[in-house]
């Protein structure tokens, strides 16, 4: 039963759990012994105990008192005190049996005493005081690490990582707007999510699985990517401003899943030309789904209900491995319709096409209760987008695909 | 020679055909027996995979002498339930080990089988779950009870769960100077 105490008081909150120390002795132990410790300014009830040397104090008492008794997770948010985290608390024990740390607005200046770290596996640090260097000596320590994320840490400007972190498959750095360059050995990262234009350097052909958030993007990695990263097989962008995307006789050989996504302050520009978004087809002949999302607060873009010329034709193509398209912030944009259009026509293997008039979640989503808000701009739009897919589109659509068309919520998208 | 061809032929046939059903017989303590998916219980128990896997598996009635017929009752209706629902992605990674992987919420299902329970009930059942290593059982299980102590304070847990306080005074008073920061706002 001593164990299952263990297991029982890991799932109450911290303090409870604390609390409960002074039931007997068996939950003394399974306090002693608690594998996740979720320290912040919540879980420490520290609303009557603010002050820097109150929770440096308590943090050094929880710890110390942990030694050696296998945490497995720890995650430390100090928000609202300036809080600089003390090498000396990953004590031998804790080093021991850490597999998951995350730290949040503190400073950590790991040194090289420090001693190794052997079973994390996991790591974020979210607004942490820490240089490039620093973390350096800190991987040099974790060489069981697989997932790395830095979430605005300002410091860092050369991300080095070292060819020791053999398991390292996984790295996330968004918001770190120092961060300049990725100098990766790590032989076996494929999973890359950065925000910000970062020069990707050292071992980086394995890469399968990118996702980049700038302004520009689209345009940039059909230009840079096919050589830089020629063996990406998920690509994931979202920008907040496209000029256009450049048609380029290179190709991404093994891409299969491609996500676009827009999100703009105001409306995305009206210049850009969807049709352009053929280069990125045309590049990847094994493509299987295609997700783009315009998420805008209006539509400026030419409608093809306002300008009855005839739709573009763009030359006969074969996307033969193309199977889903999915396209969300449906607009009647002239070149979003055309673009479609063109999509239907070329891709003889297509079993599913969902196009949604609107973005973000619905209410039917679980833990939703209300859709997604949508700017009177875009609730204006949606019919005007369905009468677009009456008439220029549902007849394109191979008879062998699933056709979805999703309307404004009646309840949640009233104009 | 005849005969005895005639019995191994049996006995093969009994081996095929219990390998052949799809359920497995389990007996409790008190010698009632249960029948149970034996997909279900490979996939929900690592206890009983092994028995499974390792052909230990009794056609009479495979015997679990540590657990009573009320807590097996329950294991074999949840394993039955379990069979019956839509496996989530929840529950299937819920099943990578013991406390490392983070805990996912119960099932609405798994919440009302674990709150019919009577107070007994539910703890026979947490050490039968914790016996036959039902990772998912065990863990809906003692979600339920570390609901049950929720903004309790430790002699409300006494009392709820019937423990016996076994310290001195002096033992007691240390302890709450040491975790002092979790009774601030008493």
């Amino acid at each position: 039963m001593q164990d299952i105490w263990c297991h029982i008081l890991s799932l109450v909150p911290l303090s409870d759990a604390a609390r409960a120390s002074c039931v007997s002795r068996a939950f003394l132990h399974a306090w002693r012994c608690r594998p996740n410790l979720i320290l912040n300014q919540d879980t420490l009830r520290s609303r009557t105990h603010v002050s820097k040397e109150d929770f440096r104090h308590t943090l050094d008492c929880i710890l110390r008192r942990h030694l050696g008794v296998g945490v497995k997770t720890l995650h430390l948010i100090s928000a609202k005190i300036k809080y600089n985290f003390p090498c000396s608390l990953l004590s031998e024990g804790i080093r021991n049996s850490i597999r998951h740390l995350k730290l949040g607005y503190c400073a950590f200046r790991p040194t090289p005493e420090l001693g190794p770290l052997r079973s994390l596996t996991s790591l974020c640090f979210h607004t942490v005081g820490i240089t490039g260097y620093e973390l350096e000596c800190f991987f040099s320590h974790s060489r069981a690490l697989e997932q790395l994320t830095l979430f605005n840490c300002q410091e860092i400007i050369c991300l080095k990582i070292p060819c020791e972190l053999q398991q390292l498959n996984s790295l996330r750095a968004s918001g770190c707007y120092g961060l300049k360059v990725i100098e990766n050995k790590a032989p076996n990262l494929s999973n890359l999510n950065i925000s910000g234009k970062v020069k990707l350097s050292g071992e980086i052909l394995q890469m399968k699985h990118l996702g980049m958030f700038f302004g520009n993007v689209v345009s940039y990695a059909r230009s840079e990517l096919p050589s830089i990263l020629p063996n990406l097989e998920t690509l994931y962008l979202t920008s907040n401003n496209e000029d256009h995307t450049p048609m380029l006789p290179t190709k991404f050989m093994y891409l299969k899943q491609l996500t676009i996504s827009t999100t703009s302050v105001s409306t995305f520009p009206p210049s850009y030309d969807y049709c352009s978004l053929v280069s990125f087809l045309d590049a990847s002949p094994l493509l299987e789904t295609l997700v783009l999302e315009v998420i805008q607060l209006c539509m400026q873009h030419a409608s093809v209900s306002d300008n009855s010329s005839s739709l573009r034709q763009i030359d006969e193509r074969n996307y033969c491995c193309l199977k889903s398209v999915k396209i969300s912030g449906f607009t009647s944009a002239k070149s979003l319709v055309e673009l479609t259009c063109h999509i239907l026509k070329n891709a003889k293997s297509l079993e599913s096409v969902t196009l949604d008039t609107c973005f973000g979640w619905r209410c039917s989503d679980k833990n939703h209760e209300w859709c997604f808000p949508l700017r009177d701009g875009i609730r204006r739009e949606a019919p005007r987008a369905l009468k677009a897919i009456r008439t220029y589109i549902a007849d394109k659509v191979p008879a062998t695909a699933k056709f979805s068309v999703l309307e404004p919520c009646r309840r949640c998208h009233k104009v | 020679m005849e005969v005895d061809k005639g019995k191994g032929e049996a006995e093969e046939t009994r081996k095929v055909a219990e390998a052949d059903r799809d359920t497995v017989t389990l007996k409790s303590s008190d010698g009632k027996l249960f029948e149970v998916s034996k997909e279900a219980a490979a996939r929900l128990s690592t206890v009983l995979a092994g028995m499974i896997a390792g052909g230990s598996i009794d056609d009479n009635g495979t015997d679990l002498k540590q657990i009573g017929s009320e807590a097996l009752e329950n294991v074999v209706d949840y394993c039955n339930k379990h069979a019956n629902s839509i496996p989530s992605a929840a529950l299937i990674s819920s099943s990578i080990s013991f406390n490392t992987a983070p805990f996912k919420e119960p099932e609405e299902w798994e919440r009302k089988f674990v709150d019919r329970l009577s107070h007994d009930a539910l703890f026979d059942l947490v050490e039968a779950a914790n016996f036959l290593g039902m990772e998912r059982l065990l863990d809906v299980t003692c979600h339920k009870i570390s609901e049950m102590m929720k903004g309790k304070s430790p002699d409300q847990i006494r009392e709820v769960f019937n423990i016996k306080n076994d310290y001195t005074k002096e033992e007691l008073e240390e302890i709450r100077q040491e975790l002092a920061w979790a009774f601030y706002d008493d």
